[in-house]
């Protein structure tokens, strides 16, 4: 019992070690996750709740100020990232969803099917999403940070799709797939047994770009004023310091706070995408292998040394005697 | 020459089909350009009458009594004539509200892809060739921060230090309002000045894609056939430019096509911020005012320009790529 | 030949002070429309540049904080007959056109004639008020009215009656579309110097018959946002500005000891409950005395204007909401009785509550109707109008104070407005409205035949029908002296107290702000003359008229 803990904690550190980038993503993912879903332990205040003087600075009561309804800023940062978070969690299941079905499929089964799909996903593709984003939500009454969600999925999951689909294809015509098929597996299970988890790496790099972009393209459109105002978003809370022109009135905590926000889960989540991409391609992991190498040299050049030395030492300290 | 056929045909498809999105969206969703007319009069203190609402349905003929499919070819047939509609934001058609604010737009965009893409693809080219080094490592991660920051947000810390506070750069305009367009030193000056900071923030921006090229490279220089050119002892550079580059920029030259719905996605937010009245700035206002004639004109534009690169992707990788000519028999 | 020398140094000498006199004096910059390119088209009815009001004048401009006092435009004086169906104009004489053509009857009938052949720019609603229209002589005209009322001159003749000339437009068929490049009219400013995208510039009329014109052109640099426009009035590069700046002093006034503003009130901010509501819960307790009196007392006024409206406007409004260049109007018995409900009380409200019969059956802290049902609520908000979103926010807290469980919901301004049609809203956050008169403000907002009807800020707002007001309302516009339409006035104002239909908020702000360090003679608190905004038509010839280059 004691081993398999000591082992796995060895493991895990010596993953963190080899691999910096992971390391620093996964804590900052980690860190502004578990701000924003157990914001109560963090904050006494609530978002919505006026209990302040407008534009107040950082104070030891409100350490990143308020805004210009009189509300506290740190409480809407890390209450509005449930929303911000999970809009980019809603629409990167939303885009993988549609993009492995029409990838994989597409790849897969080849012939008329593959012709069909891949003719929707290049029309999607094809058609800009920022417009059609714009056209769509100007269209709507309301749109709630759901709505966004979804419009932003509906229009985004071609990029994924085209991947997974060149993957799926170049798995298909591999050795393995085709014992598979002389062994006469059913297709189902070959889907899911043989060629998914082969495409994990790529399935993982997928969604956690789709999520990145998914947040950053939220914050956007509701920057420009296509969301709700009254919900709480990094977004919304962006736009809000804008209207009420929070930079020109020296107000900076204002747009600082929600980009911060914004920054880090980015920075956090293209850490942790990039080191996906070295883990699985150990041609991009060349610096890791130079730098551990340069490491392991340094570590042998040194014990010679102390070896030479401790010689010499040993036999002076002999000779003293 | 059928592979090209192909495409062709294939991109008047996806054109006819963001027409009938365009046609079909306002049919279904509530929307009428008489109040948005008027909210935005109320907006501004101005006296609403019932008499103003009279004069404006006159003007806007809403007409429900044909059918569908005939409206429908009606509307297709203008489009094709290159009548947009009339903006209800502007008093003005489609075609020139939009015009006016592409050329700026194409200026913009034109000058920001030739500076970026030389800029990521040298550099690309030249860290993946000094891969492992410390340089590498500090690019990589910099770049990393730097495309992660909100677009939003970079535009406004530069256009608040350098354009506001500093004031080294306008804050504003294409150009100097006192100059009359012509083509002076003068008035060339005057636009570039102008052009300079939306550039650089657009520029930065996109210094992420650094890291795509990079990788592209690496993957090709552990193929054969770069082993092979340093065996042939063909030198470094050339093994870099004629055998490493030329198959890494293929992949580019696809993405670019992709990413030119981003790019001008992008220069939105930049021309909104930045008040350079491009193409972007024109959509805000007509979106705040929900002039749904120049958002429907806009998404058909997009459309086009998107289909238009691509098509120039096709013909470019068809001269670059000799496997493609080929197999087309 | 000396002589003549001498002559011709002296005349060029003269030439040369006047050229530099005219080049010394600065254009007045004004910033007053929003626009990412100006379009050059003067259009005088629709689709033109907001500045024909400096091109085409209206007969009679009236004061729009003050009572509506007439200044006398193109018209000297007017007079109504006895049975309130004639409106007879007397012309000013000598003006003449910018092309040098003499003004006179011809014009003022055509102009009153032109737009019922062509209703697309019948933007004033002429055909619909006006019989027929009579040349006395070269200096006199006779509108015939289709419906008698005390009130027409105010409709009719104000700054809506930009007379356009004759001898140009007779004849054209599609006016509409005419983009009028070099317009010909009566007003100061009809030489377009120079336009372009960016910026255009108006010089003044050679004929402008107003010798107390001091400036020599006007120009309009292009604005596309706030920000931009801020950006320039902050840094004191323009002079004449009617935009909103949030956080004046910090933004504004701070930055440059010429830079100054003066916020009048103008429409009244509102929340109205729809009468005649789908929700039948909303609906039951609207139509409650107590409940409306507890709504009134929910709402924190001083916050709204303090947070919401940056603490630039004021309150006090009567219960018909009446807006301040009306109050006038107001009824001293009215007010006495409004007073004690145009307050924040939230124990008041509650006991009114009480008093009403809505108590708090299934302890959720929210009471329910007197029959037991459900109530809850929606208050629309044009999203994007962000002061009024946040101050909508307030009056939804307050209410939930109180115990009423109201919610906000921003729908964007087309659907906003399109709710109104259908009745297809619960309660709105809205504007009060400006109408050219009193009569016309009560008829607009409180008479039945505009209720359902989507037209903004009228009784659509409240849905609220009642044969007494209308009654009321009709005998207004109908009593010819002001003793006896005051008489009515006092039933109607005393109706909205008794009754409490609404609940009037505080009064938008006129954004007026200007830079004084290139010219003198701005409007302000201590010379209040008139509505002093550079927004068109409104009273800006009359300030324009005012304002001096500094010598």
């Amino acid at each position: 019992m004691n081993t398999v803990l000591t082992t796995s904690w060895f493991r895990l550190k010596e993953f963190f070690l080899n691999n910096p980038k992971a390391a620093i993503g996964i804590v900052l993912v980690l860190g502004v996750c578990i701000l924003c879903f157990f914001a109560p332990l963090f904050t006494d205040y609530l978002p919505n709740a006026r209990i302040a003087r407008p534009h107040e600075a950082p104070s030891a009561e409100h350490i990143l100020g308020t805004t210009r309804m009189g509300r506290d800023v740190w409480s809407q940062v890390i209450y509005g990232g449930r929303i911000s978070i999970l809009v980019g969690l809603v629409a990167g299941i939303f885009v993988m969803f549609m993009a492995m079905v029409v990838g994989i499929s597409a790849g897969y089964f080849g012939g008329i099917v593959d012709n069909i799909l891949s003719f929707l996903t290049n029309v999607v593709m094809v058609i800009p999403s920022l417009p059609l984003m714009l056209v769509l939500a100007s269209y709507l009454d309301q749109v709630s940070p759901l709505v966004i969600a979804i419009i932003i999925g509906a229009t985004s999951w071609p990029f994924g799709a085209r991947v997974i689909r060149a993957q799926t294809l170049s798995i298909r015509n591999r050795d393995f797939i085709h014992a598979a098929e002389v062994m006469g597996e059913s297709k189902k299970r070959m889907v899911f047994f043989e060629v998914m988890p082969n495409m994990l790496a790529i399935l993982g790099s997928s969604f956690i770009s789709t999520v990145i972009y998914a947040i950053m393209t939220e914050a956007t459109l509701e920057f420009i004023g296509l969301g709700d105002p009254l919900s709480v978003t990094w977004g919304v809370m962006l736009y809000n310091a804008q209207q009420t022109s929070a930079i020109r009135i020296g107000a900076w905590w204002e747009i600082l706070a929600p980009s911060m926000a914004l920054a880090s889960l980015a920075i956090g989540l293209a850490l942790i995408n990039f080191s996906i991409d070295e883990i699985s391609n150990p041609k991009l992991r060349a610096q890791k292998i130079m730098a551990k190498f340069r490491r392991e040299q340094a570590k042998e050049n040194k014990r010679h040394k102390a070896q030479a030395e401790g010689k010499t030492g040993s036999e002076m300290v002999g000779g003293a005697v | 020459m059928r592979y090209l056929l192909q495409r062709l045909g294939f991109y008047i498809l996806a054109f006819l089909v963001a027409v009938t999105i365009n046609f079909f969206l306002p049919r279904m969703m509530p929307g009428d350009p008489i109040q948005s007319f008027l909210a935005r009069l109320a907006q501004n203190g101005g006296q609403i009458t019932p008499e103003t609402v009279k004069a404006l349905e006159s003007l806007y003929g809403y007409s429900t009594s044909t059918p569908l499919w005939e409206q429908f070819f009606t509307y297709l047939q203008s489009i094709l004539h290159g009548d947009w509609g009339m903006s209800t934001r502007f008093f003005q058609p489609v075609v020139e509200v939009l015009g006016r604010g592409m050329l700026w737009t194409l200026l913009l965009v034109g000058s920001f892809l030739l500076i970026s893409y030389t800029l990521t693809t040298l550099g690309g080219i030249w860290v993946a060739w000094k891969r492992g080094s410390r340089f590498d490592s500090i690019l990589t991660v910099s770049s990393v921060i730097v495309s992660s920051v909100p677009a939003v947000v970079m535009a406004l810390m530069l256009y608040f230090v350098f354009a506001s506070d500093l004031g080294w750069f306008p804050t504003g305009y294409a150009y100097d309002p006192a100059l009359d367009p012509a083509l002076t030193g003068e008035f060339i000056q005057s636009v570039l000045y102008h052009m300079a900071l939306p550039l650089i923030a657009m520029v930065l921006l996109s210094m992420g894609n650094i890291m795509g090229m990079r990788s592209n490279m690496i993957n090709q220089l552990g193929e054969d056939f770069i082993v092979m050119g340093w065996a042939k002892g063909i030198t470094d550079r050339k093994v870099m430019f004629n055998y490493g580059a030329r198959n890494a920029i293929l992949p580019v030259i696809t993405a670019f096509a992709m990413s030119v719905g981003g790019i001008f996605a992008g220069s939105l937010i930049i021309e909104i911020i930045f008040n350079y009245p491009g193409v972007g700035q024109v959509m805000f206002q007509g979106m705040v005012a929900r002039d749904y004639p120049l958002i429907q004109g806009y998404l058909l534009m997009m459309t086009l320009m998107v289909l238009s690169a691509n098509l120039i992707a096709d013909l470019l990788l068809l001269a670059l790529d000799p496997r493609l000519r080929t197999s087309v028999l | 030949m000396k002589s003549s020398k001498l002559a011709a140094i002296a005349v060029s000498v003269a030439m040369a002070a006047t050229a530099a006199n005219a080049e010394d004096t600065p254009n007045l910059k004004i910033l007053s429309e929003f626009s990412t390119g100006w379009v050059h088209n003067f259009n005088p009815w629709i689709g033109g540049r907001q500045s024909i009001d400096m091109i085409y004048e209206p007969l009679v401009i009236f004061n729009q904080i003050d009572s509506l006092k007439p200044h006398f435009w193109l018209a000297e004086s007017y007079s109504m007959s006895e049975d309130l169906k004639i409106l007879t104009v007397n012309l000013r004489k000598g003006v003449k056109w910018s092309d040098g053509e003499a003004f006179n009857a011809d014009d003022v009938v055509f102009t009153f004639t032109y737009p019922s052949q062509h209703p697309e720019i019948d933007t004033a609603g002429v055909s619909g008020k006006v019989e027929r229209v009579e040349k006395v002589d070269e200096h006199t005209v006779k509108l015939h009215l289709k419906t008698p009322n005390a009130f027409a001159p105010y409709d009719l003749i104000g700054v809506n009656s930009r007379i356009v000339p004759e001898h140009i437009w007779a004849g054209v068929d599609n006016p509409a579309r005419q983009a009028n490049k070099q317009p010909v009219g009566t007003g100061p400013f009809t030489e377009i110097q120079r336009f372009t995208p960016q910026v255009y510039i108006q010089c003044k009329n050679p004929h402008y018959w107003n010798p107390a014109l001091a400036l020599k052109c006007v120009e309009f640099p292009q604005i596309g946002n706030n920000d931009t426009a801020l950006e320039m009035m902050a840094k004191g590069e323009t002079d004449w500005n009617g935009i909103f700046i949030p956080d004046v002093d910090r933004t504004f006034a701070e930055k440059n000891e010429h830079n100054k503003y003066w916020f009048p009130s103008t429409d009244g901010v509102r929340i109205t409950m729809n009468f005649q509501t789908k929700n039948e819960g909303a609906r039951e307790a609207f139509e409650s005395v107590s409940f409306r009196r507890a709504f009134n007392l929910a709402m924190d006024r001083d916050a709204m204007m303090m947070i919401g409206a940056y603490g630039y406007v004021s309150g006090d409004n009567p219960a018909t909401n009446l807006p301040k260049v009306l109050w006038n109007w107001r009824d001293k018995d009215a007010d006495k009785l409004w007073s004690e409900l145009y307050r924040y009380d939230i124990k008041a409200a509650k006991a009114e509550l009480a008093k009403g019969g809505f108590n708090d059956l299934d302890g959720d802290g929210y009471v329910e109707t007197p029959s037991g049902k459900e109530l809850t609520f929606k208050i629309q908000v044009p999203s994007g109008w962000t002061d009024w979103v946040n101050n909508a926010a307030i009056a939804a807290e307050g209410l939930r104070l109180a115990g009423i469980n109201a919610n906000v919901v921003t729908p964007e301004a087309a659907a906003y407005a399109k709710n109104w049609e259908n009745g297809d809203f619960d309660a709105t956050f809205g504007g009060g409205s400006l109408q050219s008169s009193s009569w016309k403000f009560y008829d607009y907002t409180l008479h039945s035949r505009y209720a359902k009807t989507s037209q903004w800020w009228s009784t659509s707002m409240t849905n609220y029908v009642s044969p007494e007001l209308d009654d009321y309302i009709e005998k207004m516009g109908m009593a010819a002296t002001e003793d006896q339409q005051r008489l009515l006035s006092k039933k109607i104002e005393m109706h909205l107290a008794e009754n409490v239909i609404q609940v009037p908020l505080y009064y938008n702000g006129v954004w007026y702000s200007y830079n004084d360090s290139r010219f003198t003679g701005f409007y302000n608190a201590e010379n209040p003359k008139a509505h002093p905004a550079p927004w068109s038509s409104i009273n800006r010839l009359v300030h324009l008229m005012d304002i001096k280059p500094r010598v």
